[in-house]
């Protein structure tokens, strides 16, 4: 499946042990005593968008975004870009058909989608007027083809639309228009359309080292793993941007503190996705603004439900009630997040606020015992890339030894983790920049889901999330996803003890663009940026 | 009796070096191809994360030539090596770009080789001023103060020295920038003011070790009884230190010097990090971060061959500071 775009990579560093957070978590954990309480914690970050959404926008100016390097692996292909500074550059070179705002979506490229009777099949209008970077006109045509390139080989959000869409029939309507057919009734299948693997590239395009887009940024130039530099699309159909005249991308750091120093000296404008150990150090720098926002990115424990012991629901339930979430949040976050409650979408529509889940040992000890698994002894895989994953695992493994289960944590390093996390029954996850609970479900849920990260098994609740799925009424669709939410919750393999905030780190002068639900930085969407003088 | 023409001794030290230096570094380049395909995971999984199916996995493997038997790509990499060609960078290559390594690696190693110049050019004359200070007036307050001083200052890690740097010079004073970043096209050398911090945290580290180990060479010659006999043949003391000391002092020295010249090429990828200077030791720690197989391989190697220059030189250095070398050398 296509990456919701994979967590940031924390600075694997020298400084890791030293820092703020892994620290704070060791201090916070000798002075808490038994209650694993977080009284200790100290006072939750309060989210705020970032820059002011007020004055009137100045044009020129070149804006300037530090993001962690992916080294010889960038690219501006929609199709392969999978390292974390790919997603920002493509998004402004390209548009998707619909784009993440908070809650959901609205149009890009299309100007509507309707289903037709099921929901079945969708008839996509798209945008008329809009033009290519090299002039042409943005028609149908483009459209087919970046389709027929999902239905191909090596394209990466291929997987998840082949299991979506029925390629066969798809069919253009008009110059503006595209029925696509679907193998299964989906209500939110416009959603899946926002993944920025799903960016719509130009009929016939075939040379991604100097691309030609849609989006409000023109490709000038793009040395991998340095820079790049985009210029603005004047004619860009979203009329309101083209403020700024220039968009430079520098991924030459590799470590976060060097890159948030860059930041408060000037040198840049924005740094999306700021480690909360450096958030907390800008918080208190009076040139620096932070944007902090809840979505729906999470943080979370997987169990394979198929892999001994956690094949027992009874174990999966014990483990679900042994984390002490508020300590999660305050210890491996900063506090910027918010307790999660093992399911997955908080802020998307259907999201089953109702359902919260609280620490208790004892209840935990008994499911153990019932289950023939007192003293139970665990491996628990984590990714020393990932921003709070060694933290959590280590706090994890001593909440769980106060229900008497004995955690070791195994640490992976993050050029291992893709290929050997499949072989740990007990491993970590993290996702951000999902649009629905329908992308989310199928992908990971689903029957034919290929990153089944918790193995959950074909048939059980297939029916359920099919129905759900293909709900076009709303009140219906809100009773039929809180079944599915409510069999997850109970049963699922999912420990989701936080939901982790969007934070990113802007210089005074940024406007036009703030941190929200949609994810960081309006979800890397700069085409409304401008700098006040 | 005709004697068979003679090389020089010197130009024979110099061809046995060679002749070592190439087995060295053939056992250098061997170790780091199997230290890199040895590693668990591989370059397919690292660059395509989640979106890897077996089929994807395939043919990622399939394009960089990971389906070959392992001796092949050996074959492959050292007899490249060996004609010049440093191949393409794997992770490129994973995503369909060819991108050859001897591109990517140009710039950072021209860097990472301005950095350690402008450090190495101020360590030593610092170095030797501060050593040569200590040692003629062992035990005293300036020697006490000093050694003190660099036994502390060795004990910092490079990001505790720069954190600080950064805090004193850029959050209290606003005197200097906190970072090195090089802009496409430029060179460290267009913005001066920027190295000031990274070549600052390198000194403090490197005359904290070369400190001790050049005053303790010349406390030692101090002690040698010729120099008691030019100091009672009134030679002023001023050239006792130059001629006497000083000389017969650096043939240690000169180790200690080579000790820092590889730390000032191989071991500067904290500074680098820290100030986001864009050298070869972050090029080094990006490249393993996604299983880079040929650009891990490749800047190992070249590592490699830097140390044995530093230390052929080295001891070439010693050689002419040690007139009884000069003979050893050629027997």
């Amino acid at each position: 499946m296509t990456p919701p775009v994979p967590a940031p990579f924390a600075r694997r560093s020298f400084l890791a042990g030293l820092g703020a957070i892994g620290a704070g978590a060791l201090l916070a954990a000798c002075s808490e005593g038994t209650s694993g309480s977080s009284d200790a914690a100290p006072a939750a970050p309060t989210p705020h968008p970032g820059p002011p959404t007020t004055g009137t926008p100045v044009r020129g100016g070149t804006l300037r975004v530090g993001v962690l390097s992916g080294g010889s692996a960038e690219v501006l292909d929609p199709a392969k870009a999978s390292a974390w500074p790919d997603w920002p550059r493509i998004r402004a070179l390209y548009d998707p058909l619909f784009r993440t705002v908070p809650g959901g979506i609205e149009p890009a490229l299309a100007e509507s989608a309707e289903a037709e009777d099921t929901a079945a099949s969708w008839v996509f209008r798209l945008r008329r007027g809009v033009e290519w970077h090299d002039g042409r006109p943005f028609t149908a045509d483009d459209v087919l083809y970046t389709l027929g390139l999902w239905a191909g080989e090596g394209h990466n959000y291929g997987p998840t639309a082949q299991a979506v869409i029925d390629f066969a029939g798809v069919r253009k309507l008009d110059s503006h228009t595209v029925r696509i057919p679907l193998l299964r009734p989906m209500a939110e299948f416009p959603s899946l359309t926002a993944n920025f693997n799903a960016l719509i590239v130009q009929d016939g395009a075939t040379d991604f080292e100097r691309p030609v887009g849609t989006g409000a940024f023109a490709y000038a130039s793009f040395e991998p793993g340095r820079s790049s530099t985009f210029t603005a699309h004047r004619d860009h159909w979203g009329g309101e941007g083209r403020h700024v005249d220039e968009l430079v991308f520098d991924s030459s750091f590799t470590d976060d503190a060097a890159r948030a120093n860059a930041l408060r000296s000037g040198a840049l404008d924005i740094v999306s996705d700021l480690s909360y150990t450096q958030a907390a150090i800008l918080a208190d720098d009076g040139d620096v603004v932070i944007g902090n926002s809840p979505g729906m990115a999470f943080q979370a424990f997987v169990m394979q439900v198929d892999q001994p012991p956690f094949d027992d629901v009874r174990v999966r339930q014990a483990l679900k009630l042994l984390v002490d979430r508020p300590a999660m949040v305050s210890q491996t976050l900063a506090g910027y997040g918010t307790v999660g409650n093992d399911l997955v979408g908080k802020t998307l529509p259907h999201y089953a606020e109702d359902l919260t889940r609280e620490r208790d040992v004892e209840r935990a000890r008994s499911l153990l015992r019932e289950a023939g698994h007192e003293g139970l002894r665990l491996t628990l895989a984590t990714n020393t890339g990932r921003v709070g994953f060694v933290e959590a695992a280590t706090l994890f493994a001593q909440q769980a030894a106060e229900g008497g289960v004995e955690i070791s944590v195994r640490k992976i390093d993050p050029g291992q983790w893709d290929a050997q996390r499949a072989n740990e029954p007990l491993n970590m996850a993290s996702w951000a920049g999902s649009a629905s609970l329908t992308y989310f479900y199928a992908t990971a849920l689903g029957g034919d889901a290929r990153n089944s990260e918790t193995h959950w098994p074909a048939e059980r609740g297939r029916d359920l999330l099919a129905d759900a799925m293909g709900e076009l009424d709303e009140a219906a669709a809100e009773e039929k996803w809180r079944a599915v939410q409510r069999q997850q919750f109970d049963e699922g393999g999912y420990i989701v003890f936080a939901n982790r905030n969007y934070v990113d780190g802007y210089a005074p002068a940024v406007r036009g663009v703030t941190t929200d639900a949609s994810g960081s930085t309006n979800n890397y969407d700069y085409s409304r940026a401008w700098l006040a003088s | 009796m005709t004697a068979r023409p003679q090389l020089p001794p010197l130009a024979r030290f110099l061809l046995a070096r060679l002749a070592g230096g190439a087995f060295t570094l053939l056992l250098a380049a061997t170790l780091v191809f199997l230290a890199t395909n040895v590693l668990p995971g591989d370059i397919a999984h690292a660059v395509l994360g989640a979106n890897a199916t077996p089929e994807l996995v395939a043919s990622v493997r399939a394009d960089l030539g990971l389906d070959e038997p392992p001796h092949r790509r050996y074959l492959d990499f050292i007899g490249g090596l060996l004609t010049g060609d440093l191949g393409n960078s794997s992770a490129a290559l994973a995503q369909g770009n060819v991108l050859p390594v001897a591109d990517v690696i140009g710039t950072p190693l021209r860097n990472t080789a301005v950095l350690a110049a402008i450090t190495f050019a101020l360590f030593v004359p610092l170095c030797l001023v501060l050593a040569g200070v200590a040692a003629s007036r062992v035990g005293g307050t300036v020697d006490r103060l000093l050694s003190g001083g660099t036994i502390a200052a060795a004990a910092f890690p490079e990001f505790l020295v720069a954190t600080v740097l950064i805090s004193v010079f850029f959050d209290a004073l606003d005197w200097l920038p906190p970072l090195a970043a090089v802009p496409e096209g430029r060179t460290p050398l267009d913005d001066p003011l920027a190295l000031v911090m990274p070549v600052t945290t390198l000194l403090v580290l490197c005359v904290a070790t070369g400190f001790r180990l050049v005053r303790a060479a010349a406390v030692e010659v101090l002690a040698e009884p010729y120099v008691d006999w030019a100091r009672l043949n009134g030679v002023p003391e001023a050239t006792v230190l130059r001629r006497y000391v000083l000389r017969n002092a650096l043939a240690p020295a000169v180790q200690a010097f080579a000790e820092v010249a590889r730390y000032l090429f191989g071991g500067v990828i904290v500074v680098e990090a820290v100030f986001a200077f864009p050298g070869i030791g972050g090029l080094l720690v990006r490249g393993i971060s996604v299983n880079d197989v040929q650009q891990t391989c490749v800047i190992a190697t070249v590592l490699a061959v830097l140390y044995w220059a530093i230390n052929t030189l080295a001891d070439l250095a010693v050689i002419r500071l040690v007139p009884r070398l000069r003979t050893e050398a050629s027997r």
